[in-house]
């Protein structure tokens, strides 16, 4: 079995940066910290993007050692817990560790020392060097000190390291190294930086471990299994995590936080745009390898009207409406295109009251939005820039501006370490300085317009003959007693509430007046002759009646009736079949009765009976039958029962999709 | 005997959601109409909703991630036009919601009574709805109408505004006239008179249109009303035909309307004494007037 070794480093004789400083690089943002680590590490993910990929896939995992699993990882992968470091306290009760795996990604390629040389040198710079610039085009990060987010993330901070890649010799290599960055000490005389590897010492320098090796300490914590070419990528794992957000008591808050976090920084890449973008990052979150929900943006609450701008500003520039800006944000000395900002209004979410931390750009537009949605190129949220509140307090407003690709390094230029804001005074007096300047303020300039306020006067104000005088007509009808006209004015009698109608779609008054209302039913033709031949000659026989002895007329039956009974429900039956069951009362009056329903298809939101079916349509039918008794029988008529006919009734009615129907019950006398 | 069509889908209860009632812009319910409202006024309203989205998701059998909107509509019976106004979008939010709807109803698509719909519709399913859960995206789950009066039957003195400067017989500073012919008192009210207001003078209909701040609106109305008054009066006590019988105009004439205004000034008073005081006294009969309808009121 694998063993890994540690090795803590010393400071050289020309120095070195002690770890502490390391982690102050990313400052203090005014972010959770669990969203940081979210961000800063999916945003390293989407850096690492294999060039000719579409998009790049990322799992966040959760997992909890206990027992063997804990045994293992303290015996065999973070051994010997160097001085300074909260390790030691961390491996001895259950272990929590959180990964971040991308797919679609290059891993950590090039040499595994810094000393050596190579064209490649992802894993020199993600695990040896602080602070190296990105060489990634139009890339999200621009820092490189994204990778302090995990170790500030680590109660104990220490990160392992997990990477399927291309070595130098052109074949997949999987990697995986142990990593911490502690305080700087003194052992035995010897002063030491706090930066700790844990791997295979080879001349004096911890190497990570490989392949077979690697398969196994990765398999050890249960990290994505990493094999063929579709595998590359990395697992960065935060061991002992500590971000909790304040508030957040259970674990799957934590994830659904994560899941938040996601929808409001990585949107724009998360959705599809049809007939323009495909999205290219795909995320995957598991709670103890079971999955978690993810929010769809399209649909979310306040995410929907950024990502309809979005959709927009994917677009060709088009005509503005009353509810949509787009506009080209220019410069205009020195002249040049900063980028295009489409803002749509719209009627305000609703206002989220819960109180539990959430990601910043949700507790931003908490009360309203009324945000533009800043980005560069990589599409990526930078910040949710807040513009005037709405006028009418009720119309709001989400916008995105997406910088042009000319002037991204200008705008790159312009964010701190965390990617979350654009400060102009941080870009070096000049051009570039000038762009993030007058493209901040032109987008608060149309923030304004789409707050309303320099709304032109509506139309109907501005036509001075149109001006409504209604109060003012109303006023004078004082000088004409007795006279009518259109205004709906109320006299001294106390104003009433409006009235309120249907809650329920199709139902209707005549609907609700024919409820529970006997209704009688239909005497068989046969029974319908006896009668009136009755009538016409008592004796019933054609005798005449003074002939024989006086036969007593027989006293005409009364019909049978049938009432509804309460509302229908809706129903799955034993089968797995969708139902509608509609109750109803049977009175026989003592008649041989058969009733027959016919399922009538209902259009117009219930208000008119649909005569004929479309084509290939199915028409609903009826199920079932039970009597009073509890008796069930099928097809579209039943014969009643003697003994089991008066009461309450169900006939059962397939529910067909899409289609509103009811049912036209006859109970028919057939002797 | 024929059941209630059913939907074919399980509905929101009704008591998930409950809709409060429809306000003008200042927070103030409309009662079930709409008064003072005339086809040149925009109508913006709001309404506040409380929806208990645990309680709907139960009902309809759907999973978390279902999600819904709400929308409000309006329909006027007299255009016979509507319109939804713009949904709030709810996503898959959960728990207790207040959502504010707003609608605008242009007043030259609207009239008569106007609906006022809302609606708790579908937006998606979730990934799995029960056989009878809602699935088809706008699938009204709970809806509420409320019925208000924008117009009704009660009078309303005929008014329109007119840029006198472009209007050949009137002189381009003056602020009103009263169209009408004194001489023709057997008229219809509606269509033989009206006050024409020149809206060229914007300070003049900026203190005349409806919900105005200007301080000097409500002196004004009331000059108005008394200046329309004195020139019926002064007219028809004029008119030869109308002093000798009154009371023969019919329903909802011009006649009619000045006989039962000086009816209602002086009562008991016959109009041919009130000829003579005009004649004789034309000073007290504008100061009983005044003292009928206010000068400042």
């Amino acid at each position: 079995m694998i063993k890994m070794q540690r090795y803590s480093e010393p400071y050289s004789a020309t120095g070195g940066q002690a770890a502490e400083g390391v982690l102050n690089h990313l400052g203090r943002p005014n972010i959770e910290a669990l969203e940081v680590l979210v961000r800063e590490a999916v945003q390293n993910c989407w850096d690492a993007k294999q060039p000719e990929a579409r998009g790049i896939t990322v799992e966040i995992g959760r997992r909890t050692l206990t027992g063997a699993e804990l045994d293992d990882v303290r015996d065999l992968v973070l051994v010997d817990p160097p001085p300074k470091l909260a390790l030691r306290e961390a491996l001895e009760s259950d272990l929590d560790l959180l990964y971040f795996a991308d797919f679609g990604t290059e891993g950590l390629g090039g040499p595994t020392r810094a000393d050596r040389p190579g064209s490649v040198r992802d894993f020199v710079d993600f695990v040896r060097n602080i602070g190296q610039p990105p060489d990634k085009d139009l890339g999200g990060g621009s820092f490189g000190y994204g990778k302090a987010a995990f170790y500030i993330a680590s109660n104990t901070n220490t990160i392992l390291i997990d990477t399927l890649c291309v070595n130098e010799q052109g074949q997949r290599e999987r990697r995986f190294l142990g990593c911490a960055l502690g305080e700087n000490h003194t052992v035995d005389g010897r002063p030491y930086t706090g930066r700790h590897w844990w791997g295979r010492i080879k001349d004096g320098v911890p190497e990570p471990l490989v392949d077979a090796e690697a398969d196994a300490a990765a398999d050890l914590l249960g990290l994505p299994a990493r094999h063929g070419v579709e595998d590359l990528g990395t697992t960065v794992v935060v061991v002992a995590p500590g971000v909790e957000p304040e508030g957040l008591s259970s674990r799957s808050d934590v994830m659904s936080f994560i899941g938040e976090s996601l929808a409001w920084n990585f949107w724009p890449r998360m959705v599809d745009t049809p007939g323009a973008t495909k999205r290219s990052m795909n995320f995957r979150l598991l709670d103890q390898g079971v999955r978690v929900r993810l929010p769809d943006p399209r649909t979310h609450d306040r995410l929907r009207g950024f990502v309809e701008a979005l959709d927009r500003l994917r677009e060709e520039p088009g005509v503005d409406d009353e509810l949509l800006y787009d506009r080209s944000i220019e410069c205009l000395r020195p002249a040049q295109r900063l980028g295009r900002l489409v803002i749509q209004r719209g009627v305000v979410a609703p206002v989220d009251v819960s109180g539990t931390a959430v990601p910043q750009g949700a507790r931003l537009t908490a009360d309203a939005v009324h945000h533009v949605a800043l980005m560069r190129n990589a599409e990526l949220v930078v910040r949710y820039l807040p513009g005037p509140a709405p006028i009418t307090g009720r119309m709001g407003y989400s916008g995105v501006f997406k910088c042009a690709i000319d002037v991204d390094a200008a705008f790159r230029a312009a964010e701190p370490p965390t990617h979350d804001d654009w400060v102009f005074r941080a870009v070096p007096k000049g051009r570039s300085r000038t762009f993030v300047k007058v493209a901040l303020e032109r987008i608060a300039g149309v923030s304004r317009d789409a707050a309303g306020y320099d709304l032109a006067v509506t139309s109907t104000a501005g036509d001075s003959s149109h001006v409504p005088l209604g109060e003012f007509a109303d006023a004078l009808a004082s000088l004409m007693p007795g006279s009518d006209g259109p205004g709906a004015r109320r006299g001294k009698r106390a104003a009433k509430t409006p009235r309120k109608k249907r809650t329920r779609p199709g139902q209707t008054a005549v609907v609700d007046a024919a409820e529970g209302v006997w209704v009688e039913g239909e005497v068989s033709k046969a029974d319908e002759d006896a009668p009136k031949h009755d009538r016409a000659n008592p004796a019933g026989n054609g005798t005449p009646a003074s002939d024989g002895p006086v036969e007593v007329t027989p006293k005409p039956r009364r019909p049978p009736q049938a009432r509804t009974s309460g509302e229908p429900t809706l129903a799955v039956d034993g089968n797995g079949v969708p139902v509608v069951r509609y109750p109803f009362q049977l009175r026989t009056h003592e008649n041989l009765v058969r009733l027959t329903a016919n399922v009538e298809v209902m259009a117009n939101d219930g208000n008119q009976v649909e005569d004929g079916a479309p084509l290939g349509a199915v028409t609903p039918r009826v199920r079932a039958w039970t009597s009073p008794g509890g008796t069930t029988s099928e097809g579209s008529a039943v014969e009643v029962p003697a003994d089991d006919a008066d009461g309450l009734w169900i006939v059962e009615v397939e529910l067909t999709e899409e289609t509103m129907v009811r049912v036209d019950l006859t109970p028919e006398v057939i002797g | 005997m024929k059941t209630a069509p059913v939907t074919p889908y399980l509905p929101a209860p009704a008591d998930s959601v409950s809709a409060r009632e429809w306000t003008t812009p200042d927070g103030k319910p409309i009662s079930d109409r709409f008064e003072h409202w005339d086809p040149f006024t925009e109508v913006e309203l709001f309404q506040s909703v409380d929806l208990d989205m645990g309680s709907i998701r139960d009902a309809c059998r759907l999973g978390q991630d279902a999600a819904f909107a709400i929308v409000g509509a309006w329909y006027s019976h007299r255009t016979r036009l509507g319109e939804a106004g713009l949904p709030v979008e709810l996503g898959t939010v959960g728990g207790l919601v207040r959502v504010p709807l707003r609608l605008v109803i242009p007043g030259s698509q609207s009239g008569g009574r106007v609906d006022l719909r809302t609606r708790v519709v579908l937006r998606h399913p979730g990934l799995a709805p029960s056989p009878i859960s809602p699935k088809r995206v706008g699938a009204t789950l709970w809806s509420d109408e409320v019925t208000v009066a924008f117009e009704g039957s009660s009078a309303r003195f005929p008014v329109t505004p007119t840029d006198f400067a472009s209007t050949p017989r009137l002189p381009d500073r003056g602020s009103w006239i009263l169209d009408w012919d004194p001489e023709d008192l057997s008229g219809p009210v509606l269509g033989g008179l009206r006050l024409l207001v020149n809206s060229g003078d914007a300070d003049l209909m900026g203190a005349l249109r409806t919900g105005s701040s200007d301080s000097r609106a409500g002196a004004l109305r009331a000059f108005l009303r008394l200046d329309i008054a004195r020139t019926i009066v002064r007219a028809v006590l004029d008119n030869d035909e109308f002093v000798d019988s009154p009371e023969r105009y019919d329903e909802s004439t011009v006649g009619r309307m000045a006989f039962e205004l000086l009816a209602m000034t002086w009562p008991g008073v016959p109009i041919k004494s009130l000829r003579v005081r005009a004649e004789e006294d034309p000073g007290r009969l504008e100061a009983e007037l005044q003292g009928h309808l206010g000068v400042l009121a």
